[in-house]
């Protein structure tokens, strides 16, 4: 269904998705030191966008589908003193590409910036059609 | 010449309660109402907000400025209406 906030209410889920990713990304550059077992090593997590209701004429914006885990294998530190070492004395670094979740950060508050964008333009919209013929 | 009694609002036979919602009156009530209700989910945004609850901060403002756009649209069907009102008051008779 389309009211008259229907573009405001889309521009809002945008900026709540940002919300979200800008969230993860700090966890995982909070976690760029985190280190752990083999078995259970720290992964970076990786938020997937969902369009809402795609056979409306216009959508209705975005959704967080599911929050995924980065694969790969963990960086073995060597830290023969740590607790959580194996038997050849490594701790599982965490897998987390740092450059990348640095360009994450920059696409999430640019895609908060853009949302508040075109909530700002639907708001300067609608305040212009209500002084209609003023 | 007889006079037909003024009846209470509400209380006289064709009584606006069985009348079908039409008509101007009932589209400002209606818009009246929704204006109310966006203010009232703004001030629940809001006071969700301020005591820390599961809100964040453009959910609130995306909230006021949509009681504010109703609001404003809603005062500018008044003055319309007022003008309509004033400017049959003003026919010289």
């Amino acid at each position: 269904m389309s009211g008259p906030f229907t573009s405001l209410d889309i521009a809002l889920t945008g900026m709540g998705f940002a919300h979200y990713w800008q969230e993860t990304v700090s966890h995982n550059i909070a976690n760029i030191n985190t280190v752990s077992t083999f078995d259970k090593p720290f992964r970076a997590r990786m938020v997937v966008a969902q369009p809402i209701d795609p056979s409306s004429a216009s959508g209705g914006g975005v959704a967080v589908a599911e929050v995924l885990e980065q694969g790969g294998d963990p960086t073995p530190l060597f830290q023969p003193d740590s607790p959580l070492a194996n038997a050849d004395g490594f701790v599982a670094g965490p897998v987390v590409d740092l450059a990348g979740q640095m360009s994450d950060l920059i696409l999430s508050s640019r895609m908060y910036q853009a949302n508040i964008s075109v909530h700002k333009e639907a708001r300067d919209a609608l305040e212009a059609a209500a002084n209609l013929g003023k | 010449m007889a006079v037909t009694p003024i009846t209470a609002i509400g209380t006289s036979a064709t009584g606006a309660a069985n009348k079908a919602p039409s008509g101007f009156g009932d589209a400002i009530a209606r818009g009246i109402e929704n204006v109310s209700n966006l203010q009232s989910s703004a001030d629940s945004a809001l006071s969700q907000f301020a005591a820390g609850g599961n809100v964040q901060i453009h959910e609130v403002m995306a909230a006021t400025s949509k009681a504010t756009l109703g609001m404003q649209v809603m005062v500018e069907m008044r003055n319309r209406a007022l003008e309509a009102y004033q400017q049959i008051m003003n026919i010289q008779v």
